[in-house]
């Protein structure tokens, strides 16, 4: 062996360097980054049940747009089943923007969604679901994640503390879409391989709940009418039992908030109530009452509460796929008692200019 | 805190930090303060059960081992047993005492294994000094609820050592983990609602149900059971502790001695060497050895039943496995002249395909009684085996279509895992799987999605084990 050999010999590193700490965080890190890209492209790029939720772009873009004064209906999916939009605009002459949507995304985003766009001269309709009096005001992490998707300026209406909730749902939110995809492909799988066998009860009556609820459906105004024309064929689904269930404790001091901001802002607060059937609401009628005591009692000093509970029950055959949506005759009827209260409470500050152009 | 919560992934990443920051010396204390924390955080009261066996089993340990002779420690030996037995007893079989208590955390376990250890140190083993290593021998968290049952002469060394980062450990034990998270998340819990849904209504199943609901379960506790295994081994390896393997891929056994050889090993071999051992070397007894070794079979898997719970269908359970061997070495003569007969000899591997399939139909049989609420349920289930079967294939389309996409999914996560396992015993295609780094990672990452994945439910199941 010559010197100059013998010496890079002895001077050489070990052949294999030894790995440490930092490697194994720099690869977990590599791993996990990994991961997550992976978990946030199938909930981008695998498409959801059905196109709703899209339907908060139209019903936003509408709100910041429409001039002069309007009326923002506030709410959940009760608006959207059960609202007959042009009517009350022919009535109120005032354009309508409907923001209802989804009971599920919860009081605090939909206030505050609605106060984005509200302005001097408007009037603010609330009107939401029962399960709203009794849930939490932060809405369901799931839904509020499927609208930051759908919509993402929707996430400037979210508190930092819904935003974090909302992201921790994403592997749940992706596992249910692998479990859609999953249940579809088995589902297909199995009607070719027994062709003759029959295929689940909703399809074979012909009629989804993903047809009725997509982006289609609505009008510029907001109100969903892809429901108008079909007669719901399975059994209708039940509310929530409220008789055991207390008024949700953040809910008031919200609504006493948004409508004192609403009040400084020259904006009327109206607050409306759900429709719903008979036979749920002689069921829960003191429930009902309790939380209509409630409303009068802490907010009625800063808006006004034209109507009962008991004025928005309707029968049987006005009702869709629920207890609280309202099929075509119900939702018109509903609309001519929103559209009286409205008007009765107008104060002189409301000057509409008739109804929007696109809405003729 | 189930391994496969966030509240373990939570406590277990704040472990590992806190020992990655101590000094190696320090060590013990962060992983015994871990471990106390593990076991009293649902139940502090749970803590004093096993401090107090820890305790009791180390002082008669030492006491044991001052004394020159075996014999002269025998009393002090069976004293301490009795107490550990009264002990996990009265815990156990509360509900017959009309009691009702919560069963402490790993009590099964634990009291097996300072059983084990006292019996070592009566035959002669030394007695352990360091108070700091046998609490962590009794009291580490990873193998804490449901074993490995760890013995001392395999553990303790490794606990009176410094233990410090390792690099290739780290990554072993994480790919364990994950894989044990796999098994449980990705198969066992999609899987159980199928087996639930025929073993919670006896008195529906038909034939075809029982057969399938057996079968569907076989995969559903070995996934659960060495799925937990898994992560204690790989929690394990990440504090640089090597705990006893407890499964050897048990469904391709061939007889039911060779699956008690691969089936919960560390039970098996603790009976083994603690129960059956001694029972067959009874010199007073005046039978033949045969008869002797037949008698001690039969009993140790009866205390294996009786170990795994207080109902009588988990005896029974055992019993029937007693029964298997005991008939199985009966016949042995009489089976390998029949197979001479047929020309099962002449086929090797028509032969080993014919015992695998033999086994396992025997294991799932006796799942049967192991799943079941109780004997009663279990007798119905048995019956329905009788009828049902013109209408087999309409019943399993049915139980399947219970849940399709969960079938779907578990379906290829199970072929996945008998490949898996049938490739790990190959060191040819350990090694190319070693070599090719883009498969492999494409691989790591599809488990680790899934188990994301599937963990991300909620109310997952429960560990089956977690209840002995």
């Amino acid at each position: 062996m010559d010197p100059a050999s013998k010496m890079e010999h002895e001077v050489a590193p070990p052949p294999a360097r030894r790995k440490g700490l930092a490697a194994l965080l720099w690869r977990a890190a590599i791993f996990a980054s990994v991961l997550a890209v992976a978990t946030l492209s199938i909930l981008v790029l695998v498409p959801d049940g059905n196109d709703y939720a899209r339907a908060t772009g139209l019903k936003e873009q509408r709100l910041m747009s429409l001039q002069g004064s309007k009326i923002v209906l506030v709410g959940g999916s009760n608006l959207a089943f059960g609202i007959n939009s042009p009517l009350i605009e022919s009535v109120t002459g005032c354009p309508v923007a409907n923001m209802g949507m989804n009971g599920y995304f919860g009081v605090r985003y939909m206030l505050s969604q609605a106060e984005a766009g509200l302005r001097e001269g408007d009037v603010a309709v609330i009107a939401l679901e029962h399960d709203n009096f009794v849930k939490s005001v932060e809405g369901t992490p799931t839904d509020l994640l499927m609208i930051a998707k759908t919509y993402p300026r929707t996430m400037s209406h979210m508190t930092p503390l819904q935003l974090a909730r909302a992201a921790a749902t994403i592997p749940f939110v992706v596992r249910s879409k692998i479990d859609r995809l999953a249940d579809d492909a088995a589902q297909a799988m199995y009607d070719k391989l027994f062709p003759d066998t029959a295929t689940d009860d909703e399809d074979a009556a012909g009629v989804s709940i993903d047809q009725v609820e997509s982006f289609a459906g609505f009008t510029p105004e907001g109100d969903l009418v892809s429901h108008l024309n079909i007669t719901w064929p399975y059994k209708r689904e039940q509310g929530l039992d409220l008789s055991a269930l207390p008024v949700e404790q953040e809910l008031m001091p919200l609504l006493r908030g948004f409508a004192e901001r609403m009040n400084l802002r020259g904006v009327d607060v109206v607050f409306s109530y759900t429709p719903l059937i008979r036979d749920f609401h002689d069921r829960h009628a003191t429930a009902l009452e309790r939380i209509d005591t409630s409303v009068r009692r802490e907010l009625g000093d800063v808006l006004q509460v034209p109507s009962t509970p008991k004025d928005f029950v309707y029968e049987e055959d006005q009702f869709f796929d629920t207890v609280y949506h309202l099929n075509r005759s119900g939702r018109d009827i509903r609309s001519r008692r929103l559209s009286r209260d409205i008007v009765e409470r107008m104060t002189g500050s409301v000057r509409c200019r008739g109804p929007a152009d696109d809405s003729r | 805190m189930p391994f496969h919560s966030a509240q373990f992934a939570a406590f277990l990443g704040v472990t590992w930090i806190a020992w990655l920051a101590f000094p190696a010396r320090f060590r013990w204390l962060v992983l015994l303060l871990a471990s106390l924390y593990f076991c009293g955080a649902s139940h502090p009261h749970f803590l004093i059960v096993v401090l107090g066996a820890a305790t009791l089993a180390f002082l008669v340990a030492r006491r044991m081992a001052a004394l020159p002779e075996p014999a002269r420690r025998k009393p002090l030996l069976a004293a301490a047993i009795v107490l550990l037995v009264l002990n996990l007893s009265v815990f156990k079989y509360s509900g017959q005492l009309g009691l009702d208590l919560l069963l402490p955390l790993g009590i099964s376990f634990y009291t097996f294994q300072l059983i084990g250890y006292l019996i070592d140190v009566q035959r002669g083993a030394p007695a352990e000094d360091d108070p700091r290593a046998f609490a962590l021998f009794v009291l580490l968290f990873p193998k804490m609820v449901s074993g490995p049952i760890e013995r001392a002469r395999s553990l303790l060394p490794q606990l009176r050592i410094e233990q410090r980062f390792d690099y290739a450990d780290t990554v072993a034990g994480l790919r364990l983990i994950a894989w044990g998270l796999f098994k449980k998340l990705v198969i066992a819990d999609r899987l159980a609602p199928f087996v639930a849904h025929v073993f919670d209504d006896p008195d529906a199943a038909t034939g075809p149900l029982t057969v399938v609901a057996s079968v569907l379960y076989a995969f559903q506790l070995y996934c659960d059971f060495s799925g937990y295994t898994d992560i204690a081994l790989g929690v394990g390896r990440l504090f640089g502790y090597r705990l006893s393997p407890n499964f050897n891929r048990p469904y391709i056994a061939t007889s039911i001695q060779d699956f008690w050889k691969r089936w919960h090993i560390s039970l098996t071999s603790w009976l083994t060497d603690y129960v059956y051992t001694p029972i067959t070397r009874q010199k007073r007894l005046k039978i033949k050895l045969y008869y002797v070794m037949l008698g001690g079979l039969f009993v140790t898997f009866v205390i294996s039943g009786i170990w795994h719970g207080s109902h009588w269908n988990f005896m029974a359970w055992g019993a029937l496995h007693g029964g298997y061997i005991v008939v199985s070495l009966l016949t042995q003569k009489q089976r390998a002249a029949l197979s001479d007969r047929i020309g099962l000899s002449r086929r090797p591997g028509l032969r080993h395909a014919w015992r695998v399939a033999c086994t396992f139909t025997l294991v799932c049989a006796a799942y049967i009684l192991f799943r079941a609420q109780s004997l009663g349920d279990a007798g119905a289930l048995y019956a329905s085996l009788l009828h049902g079967w013109s209408d087999a294939f309409q019943a399993v389309k049915d139980l399947v279509r219970l849940d399709m996409g969960s079938m779907l999914i578990a379906a290829p996560a199970v072929a996945i895992l008998l490949v898996a396992e049938m490739l790990m015993g190959r060191s040819a295609c350990q090694d190319a799987f070693a070599r090719n780094v883009a498969f492999r990672h494409a691989i790591h990452l599809a488990c680790a999605l899934a188990v994301v994945l599937c963990a991300a439910q909620q109310g997952g199941q429960d560990f089956i084990y977690f209840r002995f």
